[in-house]
């Protein structure tokens, strides 16, 4: 007998889903079949007792804590356009990986621009530096120019700020001549501040005198005015100038420059050229580009630049001037400080009787002596700079200087040609960097990526448990 | 979907959280009870029909109006206690294997609760048992019991919650109360000495 298709019947007759005729014919099956018949016993008790199940009621505080939760759900719900605009965005798992992969290579970018495949975020920084040294240097000048031309302020310094370099002490009646040094770290602070006390005592009275920074920067004052500074009176201003300009004829440009300059009285420091490709068609037509730097007579400076314009068009011009008269006067003062100093170790010298204090102040000598060689080297270089400005040339050759002279008038079609041309140009070669970029990032790339991406998915896992 | 109710959506779909309050004051015990049969114990129900409750009123703009409310609902509830489900599985926690810790190795061991005499009196009250022998039964076929033969659905509204058709309502009632039937039977000692 086949009772299985039965029990499904039985199931069905319990839940009152049979109609007449399958009702009639299960209740006769039945009839005969004990086994169905206990099977619909079991069943129906089993509805009546899940049925009888007690209704459990809402536990105490269910609908406050619902409300509260609501109302929080409710501030959410506010923000719901802006999960909108998140949802068509990271719908999908490629957009995922796409920022994902811009992520690490974001955080790729940074690694590699720190350790200096990408020099320009580098060299921002260091130009950073240096401006922030110049204006340190400045600084010191400030301070040191203060204390050479006002001598109670010097005696201030000396007193403050410095920490006695050499104390000399010398007892002529033991015949001893006790020289101490203390190294100044900084040399700018250290002449600055020179303050040394010679103590003499004398057989008798235990005279002393001293010679202090007060009269070094007295007698620096007086003879501030000779030699050096009487040839650079008035501003010393350093002039420099950038230039690029197109030629017709490298060549024969260039020889016309350098006689320019030879006339002038300057001098040719550097010069350098090449040929470039112009019509990558025909190997005849390359060109010559290069550049020189020249050294023009500072009197003869702008005359000189003025006629730079004759030879071709020049695309591009800067100059600078840069004023270093307090700088180079204060350096001098330096010196001159420096030079007193010499004079009085020299002195000091002579009377030193001991080995031992003769080599000490042997030392300090040569120590000034460097110094003021190292500033009198500076102040050369600026009168160097002074006397003869620097100009730089940037020369290209082209086909035809004409190409280069605008039109006096466009009319929009061609403006408009133009720069879409310009357009396309610069997305091409913004491509070609990039690519050039990404293939030799490589490298650094491959490694980051991978570890970012293993990174990215276990958070990902983890975040979507 | 009578007219009050079509008006309490709107008001709902503008942010009215009274009016949604209003709306469920009728199905949330049904829900808690749905909750309640699915998960066996009333913290997890409770809190599971909580945040069922909190998915309808956030996802309301999407309800039909032409489709039940309280099926949608039931529906929403189903699909939460999945994936509460879901979650308890892989949070299983093995009782063989040691936890390790600073202070060495340990082992797990279930707490002795024969001698607690409410739980005596609890594990023999009839429901209970009934309960615990729905809790061993296979999510999908529990579902269909809960929704059947507890709270007394029809196959069509039963197969529109769990979005199968009725085709599956049936065999999986069927199959559902064979398994159930089978559990009770060797627990039948406690029902009898209850209801005879």
């Amino acid at each position: 007998m086949n009772c299985d298709r039965y029990e499904d019947q039985i199931h069905l007759y319990v839940d009152h889903r049979l109609d007449k005729k399958e009702k009639e014919e299960l209740l006769k099956h039945m009839e005969t079949c004990t086994h169905c018949q206990e099977m619909y016993e079991e069943i129906n008790a089993l509805k009546d007792l899940l049925g009888g199940m007690q209704m459990k009621e809402l536990p105490d505080g269910f609908e406050d804590e619902l409300h509260v939760k609501l109302i929080e759900a409710s501030a959410e719900k506010k923000e719901t356009w802006i999960d909108k605009i998140k949802e068509t965005l990271w719908s999908g798992p490629k957009v995922k990986m796409a920022v994902s992969f811009g992520g690490v290579a974001l955080a790729a970018v940074l690694v590699i621009g720190n350790s200096g495949l990408l020099p320009s975020i580098n060299q921002l920084q260091s130009a950073d530096e240096s401006a922030v040294y110049e204006a340190s240097e400045e600084f010191y000048a400030d301070d040191y120019n203060g204390a050479a031309t006002s001598e109670p302020m010097a005696m201030e310094m000396a007193k403050d700020a410095a920490p006695t370099i050499a104390t000399i002490t010398e007892n002529t009646r033991a015949g001893e001549v006790s020289v101490t040094f203390n190294e100044a770290v900084d040399p700018i602070i250290a002449t600055d501040s020179a303050n040394y006390t010679l103590k003499s005592s004398g057989a008798e009275n235990g005279e002393t005198f001293g010679v202090n920074e007060q009269e070094i920067s007295t007698t620096d004052s007086d003879q501030g005015t000779d030699s050096e500074e009487q040839k650079f009176t008035g501003r010393l201003i350093i002039k420099t100038a950038n230039l690029s300009m197109d030629i017709d004829d490298y060549d024969a440009t260039s020889t016309e420059i350098y006689r320019m300059v030879d006339d002038m009285g300057g001098y040719i420091s550097d010069t350098s050229s090449y040929y470039y490709i112009y019509d990558r068609y025909d190997d005849t037509k390359n060109k010559k580009s290069g550049y020189m730097t020249l050294r023009i007579p500072h009197q003869f400076f702008d005359q000189f630049v003025g006629r730079l314009g004759e030879f071709g068009n020049i695309t591009n011009y800067s100059s600078n001037a840069n004023d270093i008269t307090k700088r180079y006067r204060d350096t001098t003062a330096e010196v001159k400080n420096l030079e007193v100093r010499e004079a009085k170790l020299r002195e000091i010298m002579g009377k030193a009787e001991e080995i031992k204090d003769i080599i000490e102040v042997e030392r300090e000598l040569s120590r000034v002596r460097s110094e003021i060689n190292r500033f009198q080297s500076v102040l050369a270089d600026w009168e160097d700079l002074v006397t003869l400005s620097t100009v730089t040339i940037n020369m290209t050759e082209v086909e035809d200087l004409k190409i280069n002279v605008k039109p006096v008038d466009k009319d929009m079609l061609t403006k408009a040609k133009e720069g879409f041309i310009y357009t396309v140009n610069r997305m091409v070669d913004t491509m070609e960097v990039f690519i050039i970029w990404l293939v030799s990032a490589i490298p650094v790339l491959l490694p980051v990526g991978l570890v970012g991406g293993i990174v990215f998915r276990k958070l990902y896992k983890r975040w979507r448990k | 979907m009578s007219d009050n109710e079509a008006l309490l959506l709107k008001k709902i779909k503008n942010g009215d959280i009274a009016s949604f309050e209003l709306l469920i004051s009728n199905y949330q015990v049904y829900a808690y009870n749905v909750a309640y049969r699915m998960l066996g114990n009333e913290e997890d129900a409770k809190d599971i029909t909580q945040e069922a409750l909190i998915k309808v009123y956030k996802s309301i703009h999407k309800f039909k109006e032409t489709s039940s409310f309280s099926t949608w609902l039931y529906r929403i509830v189903m699909n939460t206690c999945k994936d509460e489900l879901k979650k308890r599985k892989e949070a299983t926690i093995s009782l063989d294997k040691e936890i390790q810790t600073d202070d060495g190795s340990m082992s797990m061991e279930i707490g002795d609760e024969r001698l607690n005499p409410s739980r005596i009196v609890e594990r023999n009250e009839v429901s209970h048992v009934v309960q615990e022998a729905i809790n061993t039964l296979p999510d999908a076929n529990r579902m269909v019991i809960v929704l059947r033969d507890i709270q007394g659905m029809s196959y069509e509204e039963i197969s529109q919650v769990i979005k199968e058709p009725i085709g599956t309502v049936k065999s999986r009632i069927n199959r559902g109360r064979g398994q159930l039937k089978k559990i009770l039977m060797e627990k039948k000692h406690l029902i009898l000495s209850e209801q005879y």
